[in-house]
Formats: C-alpha cells, structure tokens, sequence
C-alpha cells in the first residue's frame, strides 16, 4: 500500500533522515520509535505530505504522493501531535469541514454521538481552545471514526490521556485492528508497540536500525537502540 | 575542488574580460562622440544601460533557475538562483546609482521618475524581500524552495510593473536616447561593444560565484 | 472543497472577528492620522484622495492577510488542509476569496468615515467605484495570498510580509489609483480603461501563478 524508498531530510544541513527506505502492506500494524527528537514525527508528516523531503519517494497506491494528484491520497488520515484543528471553531465544526475535504458528508447526529462515546457529550459547541488536552486528543479519536481512511498515522495516541480516555483509545484501536485497518504510530510505549503492533520500526541516527515483525523481536536490541 | 583560478580555462577568462573591461572603458572615454547639450554626462550611458540589462539578464536568470530547480531539486539551480540574484542586485544597485549621475547635469535634480530607473528601483525593493526571505524564511532547505518561487513571482510581475510606471505620469520622460537601434553608428557601435563586455563581465562574475558557493561548506558556518 | 474552504474561513471570521477587525481599525486609525497630518483645502484632498485610499487599503490588507494566515497555524490547523487530498491549488483560490471577501466587509465599514472626513463629494455612477474596488481587491489577494504562503512560516513573518508584498504590488496600486481619480475627476471611462485593463491583467496573472506554483510553499 505504501513504499517509502530514499527519503532523506535535513534541517540546517543537519541530516536528520538518511536514506530510509520501508514498506507498508494492507493490514499492517506499526510502531514506529526512538530517542526523542530523532525524526519519528517528521518521518511522519514527510508520509502525510506536510514536510517536504529532500530526496526520496512515497508511493501510495502506486502513486507518488508529491508528483501525482491530490486526489490520490484520498484514505490518508494524519492524527499529529499537535491538534491540528482550529481552536476558535467548535468540536463539530471542525469535526464538519475535516471530513468535508476527506470527502465525507457525515449527519450532524452521527458526530453528535460519535463525540458522545468518546466521552465529549458536553461543550460540543464552544470553540476548542477551552478544550483540555486530554479532551483535544478524545476529538482525534472521533475524527478517525468518522472519516473514511484506508491508511491512519497517528503521532502519540495516548498523549494527554487520562485512564477513561485511554480505555476508550484502546477500544477504538482495537476495533480498527479488528477489521485490518493500516496503520503507523509514533510511540514512545514500546511495550504496547510490541503487545498491539504487528511490526516494530526503530529510528536511530537517520536510519532504520530495527525492521521487524514485533513478534521476532529480541527487546534488548530495542533498548540498546534506544540508548 | 581547486580554487576557482587554479583551472587554466578560468584564469584565462578572467584575464580576458579584465583586459576587455578596461579597454572598454578607455574606448568610451576617447572614441564616442560628443552629444551636444550632454559632454560628458552622456558618457554614462554606455555603462548604464548595458549594466541595467546585464541586471534584467540575471534576474531572468534566476527565474529560470528557480522553475528548474523546483522541477528537479538539483542543489546547482539553487546556487544559480542565489547568484543571480546577488550579481543582479549589485548590477541593479549600480544602475540606481548612475542613474542619478547622468539625470543631475542633464534635469537638474538627483532623482527622477523616469519609467525604466523607477521599474529598477521597484524591483530592487523586491530583491531586498528576496534576500530577506533567504535569511529568515527557515532552514536553508526550505528557503531554497521559497526563494525559487519568489524569483520567479518577481521576474513575471516585471512587465506589468513597466508598463504600469510607463505610462503612470506623463511628465516623466524616457531618458535621452530611447531609441537606440535608431542611434547613428557612432555611438550604436561602442554602445553595443560595451554592452557585450559588459555580459562577459557579468557571466565570469556568474561563474566565480557558482564555483564559491559550492565549495562552501554550510555546515562550517554553524561552528 | 473549495467551497468548504471558504466557507471555514468566513466561519472562523465569523467566530473570532480578527481580520475584519483589525483591517477596519487599522484603517479607521489612518484615515484619522491622515486627516489630522494633512489638514489642506478641500480642492487638495480632492487631488490625493485617490491614492490615499489605496493606500491605506493596502496597509490594511497587509494586516488581514497576516492574521489569515496566523490563523492557520494556531494548533497546527493548516496540516489538516494540507494532508488532506485538496489540491493544493484550490486551497490558494480559497485563500484569494475569502480574503477579498472580508477586505471588502472591512472597507465597508471604512469608506463612509473617508469620505466624511476629506470632505470629498461622490460622482453618482458608483457602480463603476465598485467594480474598481472589487478588482483592486482581488488584485491584492492573490498576490497578497501568494507572498504570506512564503512568509507564514519565516521569522519576523509581520515584517516580511509587507516588504515582499509593497514592491510586487506597485503596478496595481497605480493602476487602482488611476483609474479611481479617473472616476472621482468625472474623466470620460475611454480615457482611463487602460488602467482597468492593468488591473484585470495583474488579477489574472497572479490568480494563475498562484493557483499553479503554491503547491511548491506549503510545505514545512
């Protein structure tokens, strides 16, 4: 589904990735970790086509993200760190022109109770800037159940949480695992990576030092990579 | 990589365009007429337009430079781009100045509206945006991006910013000498020998530039 | 989805009012100083009045364009727009709308004030003004819209605006200009129709450029 082959980046001529080449197959679960600040996120947004590489391709559906149309990443769902909403719109504003421009019409009822068992019934109307953000992370969490993806990258799906919220992410993450749903997350959990994810990426210096189904994974290699 | 004059073929270029230059400017000084009403004033002419459409030249350049280089990323038509536009802002700069040089005897005052130096002055002012963009737009990688999309904003916006002072004020005459395919041999010819050394000058100047920029190595400037 | 991008921008207007606000203060504040700073005849307000207008429209503008774009980057709100599959082209022409839109709302409120306070009396075919006015408008969001994709991310992105923006701006301020001292002075439309058809042209180039080439500065 995707083939990341090259991808290069570097910020004030300090390479931050060098020639990361991987695969992504209908299906798979991935975890992707490392040290703080050695370019999971960016690698991230680079596959989202908020960052720009200085080399390499990202094909997607035997498209190549930065050449081809934009409607041929129709099924891209990127979840950052950030919000990525605007505060001074409501939940279901926001909520409304997010799935407008992935091409979902969804019915002001199914996000009304959508946002209701992710545990945001109350202030569904006042600009998100008031929001928590543990709150900020839950309305993640109904966007992707409202929105129609083939492909999720989501950066820190459990930043913010509180114990409620986090039950209520891992029944959401389960549900999608359930049904084959293609994802990549950025996580600093390398037990639950290892636990729900069925492939384990680790980033260290510009490189993918680790590659590898989670199940045949030695955990001192993680952690020595992770020094 | 050697330095720029180590290699024989740039050695010779130098020198030739050295020797050209200087005979240029002996050659305007004893061989063009006399216009009357102007003397020595008018001489300036035939530095000031060469200089001024060496200027354009290289602001043509860097657009080019900059669809290229957002076509295929090669790092060479960012270092063009950036070296055109240093080369045609000192070119521009030069022109803002003799400008006035050859408009004090002749109108009387240092500045006039006159279309073509105020089309200059207009884009210089874009230039100084263009270099200010470079410096504090982010990282040099994304500001080569930026920067490649600014030239060639620039250079299209050229013909309308022309035509739009051109005929902005109508008391604000062409410089003397509009015409100068209609000019007699006399002056047309050194004019047109100016104008050739003068884009010597400027493409060996291109040259050394380009050879600078790629044998810095960027990353020494962040210690 | 271009209409859905606009209709986020006026909406996200409609909440926080910054960009009206701010082009309508700020060009209320100017009139006021310029009346106060040059206190002449009503027959020399006449003459600069035109340009004057423009002007501060255009000082104005450079405001509202900042915060348009300021307003994108709070919470990371723009990588929504920008991983999401819209041709980033549409993206620039709803940026161009929606900004004229609101440059028009603002000027509403500033023109009367203008008026009052030079002194000026209006000719009575004011369609024509308003036709002038939409083009100028249109003339200086796109533009405008191109150059704060390039500064939105710099350092000093309030500086930067304005100085990339004045320069690439100056064939339609003199064009909008004319063309408006063309209408107040009662001149026959024939002999200022070039100005307008300057106007249109830079609308049309830089509609173009922008729709084509900013795709290559939205991203980081």
């Amino acid at each position: 589904m995707l083939s990341v082959a090259n991808i290069s980046k570097s910020f004030y001529h300090n390479p931050v990735l060098k020639n990361l080449s991987f695969r992504v197959d209908d299906g798979d679960v991935i975890a992707l970790t490392g040290k703080n600040g050695v370019g999971k996120s960016t690698l991230l947004r680079i596959l989202a086509r908020i960052s720009h590489p200085d080399g390499g391709t990202v094909i997607y559906n035997d498209v190549d993200i930065f050449k081809g149309k934009a409607s041929a990443r129709r099924g891209i769902l990127y979840l950052g760190h950030e919000p990525g909403l605007y505060p001074s719109l409501s939940a279901i504003e926001n909520i409304e022109f997010a799935c407008r421009i992935h091409g979902a019409f969804p019915v002001a009822e199914d996000i009304i109770i959508t946002l209701k068992n992710i545990g945001l019934s109350e202030q569904i109307n006042d600009p998100i800037k008031i929001y928590s953000k543990g709150m900020l992370q839950r309305l993640k969490y109904a966007l992707a159940n409202l929105l129609p993806w083939s492909i999720l990258f989501f950066d820190e799906p459990f930043s913010g949480l509180d114990i409620e919220g986090k039950n209520l992410a891992l029944d959401c993450l389960n549900t999608w695992k359930m049904k084959d749903r293609t994802m990549i997350f950025v996580t600093h959990d390398v037990e639950w990576g290892l636990s729900f994810c069925n492939r384990l990426l680790l980033l260290a210096a510009g490189s993918l030092k680790i590659d590898q189904n989670a199940d045949s994974i030695d955990v001192k290699s993680i952690m020595s990579g992770l020094q | 990589m050697q330095r720029f004059f180590s290699y024989k073929i740039n050695f010779l270029s130098g020198a030739v365009v050295l020797v050209a230059m200087v005979w240029n400017i002996y050659n305007i000084f004893t061989n063009t007429p006399m216009v009357p009403d102007q003397h020595w004033a008018q001489k300036i002419f035939y530095i000031h337009v060469p200089v001024a459409w060496t200027g354009f030249l290289s602001y043509f350049i860097v657009m080019v430079a900059g669809i290229l280089y957002l076509i295929n990323k090669e790092q060479k038509w960012d270092r063009l781009g950036l070296a055109g536009a240093e080369i045609g802002t000192l070119f521009v700069t030069l022109v803002l100045i003799t400008g006035p040089i050859w408009a004090k005897p002749i109108w009387g005052t240092w500045w006039t509206w006159e279309p073509r130096l105020t089309t200059t002055l207009i884009l210089f002012l874009i230039y100084v945006g263009y270099f200010m963009l470079r410096s504090f737009g982010g990282h040099p990688e994304r500001t080569s991006r930026y920067a490649a999309v600014l030239g060639i904003i620039a250079f299209i916006d050229v013909p309308i910013i022309f035509y739009s002072v051109r005929f902005w004020e109508v008391q604000f005459q062409s410089h003397p000498q509009v015409e100068i395919t209609q000019q007699n041999s006399d002056i047309f010819i050194p004019f047109l020998i100016s104008l050739i050394i003068f884009t010597m000058l400027f493409s060996f100047m291109l040259r050394f530039r380009m050879h600078v920029l790629k044998i810095i190595n960027p990353r020494n400037k962040l210690k | 989805m271009f209409w859905s991008l606009v209709r986020k921008d006026l909406l996200l207007e409609l909440r926080t009012k910054e960009i009206t606000i701010s082009m309508l203060a700020f060009g209320l504040a100017t009139v006021l100083i310029y009346a106060l700073a040059f206190s002449v005849s009503p027959a020399m307000y006449r003459s600069f009045a035109p340009g004057l207008f423009w002007v501060i429209i255009l000082f104005a503008s450079a405001l509202g364009l900042h915060r348009m774009f300021v307003l994108e980057k709070e919470f990371d709100a723009f990588s929504l727009s920008i991983s999401a599959p819209v041709d980033r082209g549409i993206i620039f022409l709803a940026k161009w709308i929606s900004g004229t839109i609101l440059l028009i709302i603002s000027e509403i409120v500033i023109i009367p004030p203008f008026v009052l306070f030079m002194g000026l009396s209006l000719p009575n075919n004011w369609l024509i003004m308003i036709m002038i006015i939409i083009i100028g408008n249109l003339g200086i969001m796109a533009i405008g819209s191109l150059v704060s994709g390039l500064a939105m991310r710099a350092k000093m992105s309030e500086i930067l605006l304005p100085i990339l923006l004045f320069p690439l701006v100056s064939p339609l301020l003199i064009g909008s200009v004319k063309a408006t001292n063309g209408w107040f002075q009662g001149i026959p439309f024939m002999n200022w129709q070039f100005w307008v058809l300057l106007m249109i042209t830079f609308v049309v180039v830089f509609a173009l450029l922008g729709y084509t080439i900013f795709d290559h500065i939205t991203e980081e």
